[in-house]
């Protein structure tokens, strides 16, 4: 029996979530970013975002990699490019179903 | 499910700007390294130096595309990469063999010369710089 899904059709299940949409709204927009400027631009606490950016990483939108700046440790997040590519696919279905283009 | 469509699509659009304009430390050396490229480029160029000093300054001039390059794929902030940025950077990379080339091989280089090959290594350095400080 095949188990295996297509990741496309776990892709609205995903964004059902407007802070998941927002989240890869805002990414989409840039090559990555840090946790902090995402925390603060959602104006969401940081366990709610470490465990939405976790959902998304878990389904291969976004990567996630510390970076060593001025001895500290920082997070960065960015689409990846599957992610990129799967997220604008579903953009355009979701402006097929609003706008019937 | 139209209306849903409609609300996600406006969630996406109301999504935060997560850009960064460029520090004004990033700004001064910008100008710094079009600066140098262009201004020692073309003085290192019409002081012809011995060879060993001609290599130390062509790992110099080149070092300077390449420095930028491998920042502009690691800050946070700016516009996504796209295959723009990709002919832009291999466009900078390549002019700054121009003036690599008339210092290591041209035997008789006039001032004229090294100001255009260093012209030319600045101006591809600045356009890539400016792109990618887009929104």
């Amino acid at each position: 029996m095949n188990t295996a899904r297509d990741p496309r059709e776990a892709l609205p299940t995903t964004l059902h979530s407007p802070v998941r949409l927002a989240i890869l709204g805002a990414l989409r927009r840039v090559q990555a970013t840090e946790f902090g400027d995402l925390q603060q631009a959602l104006g969401i606490t940081t366990p709610e975002l470490s465990r939405q950016l976790s959902v998304l990483q878990r389904e291969g939108m976004i990567e996630i990699r510390k970076v060593q700046r001025h001895r500290h440790t920082v997070t960065q997040a960015r689409l990846s490019e599957e992610g990129r590519s799967r997220f604008e696919d579903y953009l355009e279905q979701l402006h097929r179903l609003a706008f019937g283009e | 499910m139209t209306e849903e469509a409609r609300q996600a699509l406006e969630e996406v659009r109301r999504a935060p700007s997560l850009y960064r304009p460029p520090h004004p430390t990033e700004i001064v050396l910008a100008v710094a390294s079009v600066g140098v490229l262009l201004v020692g480029g073309s003085w290192v160029i019409q002081l012809d130096p011995p060879l060993v000093w001609s290599l130390v300054a062509s790992l110099g001039i080149l070092a300077v595309p390449f420095a930028w390059h491998w920042a502009a794929l690691r800050t946070p902030g700016r516009a996504p990469w796209r295959r723009i940025d990709t002919v832009l950077a291999g466009a900078a990379l390549l002019a700054g063999t121009f003036p690599v080339h008339t210092l290591l091989w041209s035997t008789d280089s006039s001032a004229t010369s090294a100001w255009v090959a260093a012209t030319i290594a600045a101006v591809a350095l600045a356009v890539f710089i400016g792109v990618r400080w887009r929104r």
